[in-house]
């Protein structure tokens, strides 16, 4: 369905300077995996925060706003240094089942941050019961975590 | 990954860049045992992948890269413990040990990322 746009990737001047070049994939590789752990960094220990370990001599919210800029900042890192490895390989991701479900696990992973874990973070401390910063957490560590662990996978099962 | 990206957060508080409303003691000895508990699968996986394949990273530049930068980073990490952070209380408002703190974090952030990114090239031995 998406085909064309795979295509286009393909396609791209900036995906031929990678394929002609032997250190840009490497080098961009190696600098979104360093982007991807600051990233999974700021997203623990919030996500530490909400299940009442870690740095609970702040307040979640405390906790969350800081998190916040360095989620932005290497979020964008992650996305800049992504998006080329992408369309280099756009024809041989679009036959990748690791790399779709990757896409799928991590467009739910960035709305439940953006959306439910950003709410219940912020809430009023005594607003919400009890298990709730901790479930959301819990699910946010293990989105994450598939992210992670499904974009790595890629390389060895396509 | 956890591992070093809890060191990471805890690096950008010492330099001052995030999380400067939560004191630097306090912040330290409560994400000191998170750290060290991804500390130890990060360690027992590494070892059992070189064990699988040693002659595979032998004489490889990245791999022995990386090592060096993993015993700069493990050495700055042991002298901010033992000699800095034993006088942990009171220390945001000592200026002395921000300072010094100051370096230890920028030191730290430095040579994990280049732990972290020496890593990553190491299936591309360039340097033969």
């Amino acid at each position: 369905m998406l085909l064309p746009f795979f295509e286009w990737c393909d396609g791209l001047a900036m995906s031929q300077a990678y394929r002609d070049s032997t250190y840009l994939f490497p080098v961009t590789q190696a600098l979104h995996v360093l982007a991807v752990t600051v990233f999974i960094g700021a997203i623990v220990i919030g996500d530490l925060r909400l299940l009442g370990w870690g740095p609970v001599g702040q307040s979640r919210a405390s906790i969350a706003r800081s998190a916040q800029v360095i989620l932005f900042w290497a979020g964008l890192a992650v996305l800049v240094t992504g998006i080329p490895q992408f369309t280099t390989n756009a024809l041989t991701y679009h036959r990748s089942w690791l790399f779709v479900l990757k896409m799928w696990i991590l467009v739910a992973a960035l709305l439940f941050t953006a959306t439910v874990r950003q709410r219940v973070a912020v809430a009023d401390e005594g607003h919400l019961s009890p298990w709730v910063p901790r479930v959301v957490g819990a699910v946010s560590f293990a989105l994450w975590m598939s992210v992670a662990i499904s974009g790595r996978l890629i390389t060895y099962y396509g | 990954m956890v591992f070093a990206g809890l060191v990471i957060m805890m690096d950008l508080r010492l330099v001052g860049l995030a999380f400067a409303n939560a004191p630097l003691a306090q912040i330290q000895r409560r994400l000191f045992p998170w750290q060290m508990a991804s500390f130890v699968p990060s360690m027992a996986t590494g070892i059992l992948l070189f064990c699988v394949d040693p002659l595979r990273y032998y004489r490889n530049v990245f791999f022995l890269a990386k090592l060096v930068f993993l015993v700069l980073a493990g050495l700055n990490a042991l002298a901010f413990h033992f000699k800095t952070y034993r006088k942990a209380e009171g220390w945001d408002e000592d200026r002395q040990i921000t300072a010094i703190a100051r370096v230890a974090g920028a030191a730290s952030l430095l040579l994990w990322s280049l732990t972290i990114v020496s890593s990553r090239l190491i299936p591309n031995n360039w340097f033969k």
